[in-house]
């Protein structure tokens, strides 16, 4: 629980833009949508996972 | 929890967010996000300890627990839309925003009917 997550989210953000451009001028737009899918599926399901937590604590600390 | 921390890793988080806005917006989104449930799970903490003062209060001046356990839940649910609704007017949606936010609004209503009732049967008793 701490900030390396967020580094490791906008490293993922940064990775998958440069593939998309790299993948681009290699004349394969297909492949570059697909990697930014990829790319935004896995941080998706990190995010929820944090999501899903801070609900849960939220609903344990006001007796929800 | 001091105040640098939170505001250093909310700052991180927008700069990391806008770095990334334009090739990638979804995942500044998320960035974003994710910076907003790290500060609030680091402010856990500060928070139990300001509801057990709150607690204590109640028991203090005597207020029945029902009400406060009402105030708790629409504390929570109040707090569970707001985020819902700024993550969507940040990601430019404010009409789904807006649904969220009547949605809680009805929920807290609902939730809060029953103390308004008793309010007015005290009221009437009075008169």
């Amino acid at each position: 629980m701490d900030i390396s997550i967020v580094f490791r989210i906008a490293a993922v953000g940064i990775l998958v833009a440069v593939l998309n451009q790299v993948l681009i001028r290699a004349g394969r737009e297909e492949q570059a949508m697909l990697t930014t899918l990829a790319g935004l599926v896995v941080v998706l399901f990190w995010v929820i996972g944090y999501i899903s937590e801070l609900f849960e604590t939220v609903r344990a600390l006001f007796s929800l | 929890m001091d105040i640098t921390k939170i505001v250093a890793i909310g700052l991180i988080g927008t700069f990391l967010s806008i770095a990334i806005k334009k090739q990638n917006p979804e995942i500044s989104l998320l960035t974003g996000v994710i910076t907003g449930v790290l500060i609030f799970i680091m402010l856990i903490s500060d928070l139990s300890s300001l509801i057990n003062i709150i607690k204590k209060i109640g028991t203090m001046g005597n207020i029945s627990s029902s009400y406060i356990s009402i105030l708790f839940k629409v504390i929570a649910i109040s707090y569970i839309s707001e985020f819902g609704t700024q993550i969507c007017n940040d990601a430019g949606e404010k009409a789904i925003g807006s649904k969220i936010e009547l949605g809680g609004k009805i929920i807290i209503l609902i939730m809060a009917s029953p103390l308004m009732l008793s309010l007015l049967e005290t009221i009437l008793q009075m008169l």
